[in-house]
């Protein structure tokens, strides 16, 4: 195998007369590839073209083996080196066989005429190609990949010294490019041939080359091994790209991969990749952790409802598709912008704005008058963070100066729970006084009249945290206008009187206006919590006055029921738990109580015997069943046990019982249940019992404690 | 190997039917021979064996001369009639004629055939220049035509305008016939097509490399320049020799290359071209024998035979182009 050895020194090359590039310097020798890259038009195949004697050198010189190539014959010339053009062979009704064996053609006769050496050498190619079997096919019949391995096989079988190739993979797919650099790089290495390609696919060239000539603006750029040209970020100024683009869309690999998200890569699943195959009675969103769930028909996803009303995803494969990220992300964002504090809050199957509370309009008015009569100016917005943590910001109704005091308005936003409060103006007036800052509440904020309150008798009904959050307003300004005296804020709710009878102030013994409440500066919508605040503070007043037994009725029902039958003797106090037995029980045990008789219709009660806390139908029902249950240990027939679950209401459940013998058994069965459910639930801390009536019955029964209690409470 | 026996065996056929042809050529006329006396017969023979003779010959020279023109453009419809070098030969023929005639000086056959090659290579060298204006082959074919057409109807403007006596010469030639052509005539049409059709078979090998392109010709080492100059003054040689005795004949040059491919089942020029020598000898002989005894004793123009042997064999090409998706 002869050594060879192709340079170029200072070559110019171009088209008629006028070079396209300069000063070409560099040598190839055996084995080696040598790969031009650059952007188009920097004169990539104008080297090549100068190389293969296309174009002659308008200047320096190309030697070959130390001899000017363009000064060999054609066919001296044809025996040293071969080409592989992006040229289109249009060789119709020529057989591959053929166009191989026209790499023969140098060392043919006159008439091209194949001495069995160029049919043996013909052959060998196309085997060393693997591509013996289309050996028979019309060169038309290729495909682009095919084609492009004939035409190599074509350039080898010429037995070239040099090989030349302008875009040997422009028309290949991926694999074939990849298969055909890499036996370029195999031909280069058995036969010593010296090979000079150009390339676009730079992460190829990186792996194929030897060398890599970095042509631009008609000049060789930079030169070297592949890792030195390919050295950080000079792709990018190869190619006149901002720095990083290269490197960001190809570089490391992790960055192109898929983001991946917990749904769909939850290998852990059995069902993964995907949920089919799953029984729809077995279907569980958490099965592919699926955030558009929730969004019900907007999803977009492939699912039905079953006839129970669930969403069966199962041969759902929407959220594994990449163009749904972008709503996946957004539905992400959502979720994210729930789960902050208070801005939105989930009520039943609804999700709705939250306000804020009296106490942070007051903050706010308190902060927007401070700085108006400190600083002279009160600024557009105000703006809070409130003890919850959630952000309020504000722009006052109206901020002026009233004689020496500066008076701020803002109004209430209730949210999408619109109280009484709603809509109405909370005035915060700030005169300066000689030291320290005090809150007092104005019209329409009512006054403190009886003990068991946040508040002593006769303070206005600013509870503490909006008073703290007042204060602190206030002293804010204080701090920032260094201001060394004091403040007096009053606040004042135009209207607050009227507004305060439509609220439970009065039951509470707060007179003159409402309270400014609010311990988490946020309203909470449909608030369950209000109710229980609600509660807490009727069980507080009475313990303050010195009740420690109390009857706890859910409603009106029982009210109306103690005050017909007179069950329970005068002086002891009853508060209304609604549908909050649980929490009824646990203040009435925090707050010291020492007994407590649940008073209630059979219809709410019953649920107790159940052990259900919070009675509301929302969250159970199980009347029907626990009637049923229990008049089934009692001895009741299937039938009776169906008609009992068939039963529209719990009067009806007694009108059943009652026409098989069975009433007082399943009662006595029932208000069992329900005391020790309530035994369980208050410990030994709390005496507890419980009364059943129904409007149709009157008195039912009640439990054995409940006896015990009654009878000791008439004594 | 199947290849070379095909093509054996093409050759075989082709051989056979330019004998069987030139000997019903030389048989069957408008007049039986049988019946004649022996003098009559013999000038009937000797005008018969002319008339074979140029047919083969000229025939031969017709189909080479297309497939020079099919490789050098790399395109199969390409041919001297289709590029319209066949009307620019006959314009000058019409030109030279009607001007010498009316002067009342006779035209020899090599003034003739100098006045086609002049015009052959005027309207070649037109194309030249277009095609390297025109990229898409489709249109320089479309340019051939219409320079086809001009030079056809300037033709029949000087016919128009030409004396009573010359008209009569000149129709029968426009029209094309192989019945005018001469024993003179013969000595120069053989050894120009002998020579024409021996030195493309002698370029066989180069145009077998340009066949893959340009830039492939030249690495193998084919001198672009000196080739391209033959291919050109070789076909333009043998299309005007066609012209200058026959007249107009078309469709040959592109329909038999074809039908040669075809049996060949290769574009190899070192079959080829002796396949379309053969081939377009059968097929103008065919073409004439049928224009002879067709209507006999009326004869039809044989332009209008292989244009109607030949048209339907190119549009089945351009079919089968169009289908696999190349023209």
């Amino acid at each position: 195998m002869t050594q060879v050895r192709l340079t170029a020194s200072e070559l110019s090359a171009g088209y008629d007369g006028k070079a396209v590039v300069k000063d070409i310097s560099f040598t190839v020798r055996s084995g080696e590839i040598a790969t031009l890259i650059g952007p188009n038009g920097a004169g990539k195949s104008t080297i090549l073209k100068a190389i293969a004697r296309r174009l002659a050198p308008l200047g320096g010189t190309l030697l070959l083996n130390g001899e000017a190539l363009h000064t060999l014959s054609a066919s001296d010339a044809a025996r040293a080196l071969s080409v592989l053009t992006t040229e289109r062979v249009r060789a119709d009704t020529l057989r591959v066989r053929d166009v191989v064996s026209l790499g023969r053609y140098p060392y043919t006769g006159a008439l091209g005429l194949l001495t069995p050496h160029d049919r043996a050498v013909t052959e060998q190619t196309m085997e060393r190609l693997g591509i013996q079997t289309l050996s028979e096919r019309g060169f038309d019949t290729l495909s682009d990949g095919q084609r492009q391995r004939v035409l190599l096989a074509r350039a080898v079988c010429q037995e070239p010294r040099v090989l030349v190739l302008d875009e040997p993979t422009s028309y290949l797919d991926v694999r074939h490019e990849i298969e055909t650099l890499t036996l370029l790089r195999a031909l280069a290495r058995e036969r010593g041939i010296a090979v000079v390609l150009s390339l676009h696919a730079l992460s190829l060239a990186r792996r194929v080359s030897d060398t890599v000539l970095a042509v631009k603006n008609g000049g060789i750029d930079r030169a070297g091994p592949p890792e030195e040209v390919f050295a950080a970020g000079y792709v990018d100024t190869l190619y006149d790209m901002p720095r990083g683009t290269y490197a960001s869309f190809f570089a490391p690999p992790q960055q192109t991969r898929e983001r991946a998200y917990a749904f769909f890569q939850n290998r852990a699943c059995e069902k993964f990749p995907c949920h089919k195959g799953v029984a729809e009675e077995d279907f569980n969103c958490l099965f592919c952790y699926c955030p558009l769930y929730a969004l019900g028909e907007r999803c977009g996803g492939n699912f039905h409802y079953t006839d129970k009303g669930y969403k069966s995803c199962v041969d759902c494969s929407f959220p594994h598709k990449r163009e749904n990220y972008a709503r996946i992300l957004e539905r992400y964002g959502e979720l994210a912008e729930l789960a902050k504090p208070g801005a939105r809050i989930r009520s039943g199957q609804k999700l709705l704005r939250c306000g804020y509370t009296t106490g942070v309009c007051a903050a706010c008015a308190t902060d927007a008058a401070a700085h108006l009569l400190l600083c002279g100016e009160a600024g557009e917005t105000v703006r809070l963070v409130t003890p919850k943590g959630t952000e309020v910001v504000v722009t006052p109704a109206y901020c002026r100066m009233e004689g020496d005091a500066a008076v701020c308005a803002v109004r209430k936003d209730a949210g999408d729970d619109p109280d009484v409060t709603d809509g109405c103006l909370v005035c915060a007036s700030v005169r300066r006084t000689a030291s320290g800052i005090t809150v007092d509440g104005g019209a329409g904020v009512g006054r403190v009249t009886k003990p068991g309150l946040d508040r002593s008798v006769g303070e206005a009904a600013i509870n503490s945290v909006p008073r703290r959050m007042i204060a602190e307003a206030a002293r804010a300004a204080v701090q920032e206008a260094r201001y060394d005296g004091g403040l007096s804020v009053v606040i004042s709710v135009p209207g607050g009187e009227a507004l305060a009878k439509k609220t439970f102030n009065p039951l509470l013994g707060i007179e003159g206006g409402i309270s400014i409440l609010g311990t988490s500066g946020v309203v909470e919508p449909m608030s369950e919590r209000a109710v229980v605040d609600t509660i807490e503070a009727e069980l507080r007043q009475k313990r303050a006055e010195g009740a420690a037994r109390v009857v706890l009725t859910p409603g009106n029902y029982g009210a109306d029921f103690l005050r017909t039958h007179a069950l329970v003797p005068e002086g002891i106090p009853s508060v209304r738990y609604s549908n909050f037995l649980g929490d009824a029980l646990d203040l009435a045990v925090t707050l010291g109580f020492a007994e407590a008789l649940l008073v209630g219709h059979v219809g709410k009660l019953v649920k107790l015997a159940g052990g259900i806390m919070n009675t509301h139908s929302k969250y159970a029902d199980c009347r029907a069943e626990l009637f049923c249950a229990h008049a089934a240990l009692c001895g009741a027939d299937a039938a009776l046990c169906r008609h009992l679950m068939d039963a529209a209401t719990t009067d009806a459940c007694l009108a059943l019982l009652d026409g098989a013998g069975l009433r007082a058994p399943v009662l006595k069965s029932l208000l069992a249940a329900m005391q020790r459910h309530l035994d369980r639930r208050t410990g030994q801390a709390l005496r507890a019992g419980a009364v059943l009536f129904s409007n149709e019955y009157g008195l039912l029964g009640m439990t054995e404690t409940a006896e015990a209690i009654l009878k000791d409470w008439r004594n | 190997m199947r290849e070379t026996a095909r093509c054996a065996w093409s050759f075989v056929l082709l051989t056979l039917l330019l004998f069987a042809l030139a000997a019903a050529g030389l048989a069957v006329g408008s007049v039986s021979m049988a019946e004649m006396p022996e003098d009559v017969a013999a000038r009937i023979l000797d005008l018969r064996a002319r008339r074979v003779l140029a047919a083969a010959l000229l025939g031969g020279a017709l189909a080479v001369s297309g497939f020079l023109l099919q490789t050098f453009f790399a395109n199969p419809i390409a041919g001297p009639f289709v590029l319209g070098v066949s009307s620019g030969a006959k314009l000058c023929v019409a030109l030279v004629m009607v001007l010498l005639l009316s002067r009342g000086v006779a035209v020899g056959s090599a003034g003739l055939y100098a006045a086609a090659f002049a015009g052959s290579m005027l309207v070649m060298l037109l194309i030249l220049l277009l095609s390297g204006r025109l990229q898409q082959m489709a249109l320089l074919v479309v340019c051939g035509v219409m320079v086809g057409y001009v030079c056809s109807a300037v033709t029949d403007l000087v016919v128009t305008f030409a004396d009573d006596a010359n008209i009569v010469n000149l129709r029968a030639w426009s029209l094309g016939s192989f019945s005018g052509v001469r024993w003179e005539d013969l000595r120069i049409i053989a050894p120009v097509v002998g020579v024409g059709v021996g030195w493309s078979f002698l370029l066989a090998k180069p145009m077998n490399a340009y066949q893959l392109g340009e830039s492939y010709a030249q690495s193998l080492g084919v001198e672009l320049r000196s080739f391209r100059v033959q291919l050109i003054l070789l076909s333009s040689v043998l299309s005007a020799c066609v012209t200058a005795f026959a007249g107009p004949i078309s469709f040959v040059g592109v329909a038999v290359p074809h039908l040669m491919r075809v049996l060949l089942r290769t574009a190899k020029p070192l079959l080829m071209v002796p396949a379309c020598f053969l081939g377009g000898a059968v097929f103008c002989l065919g073409c004439d024998l049928v224009a002879r005894t067709l209507f006999a004793p009326n004869e039809l123009a044989i332009g209008s035979v292989t244009a109607v042997f030949g048209a339907p064999v190119v549009i089945w090409m351009l079919l089968a182009r169009r289908r696999r998706g190349t023209l």
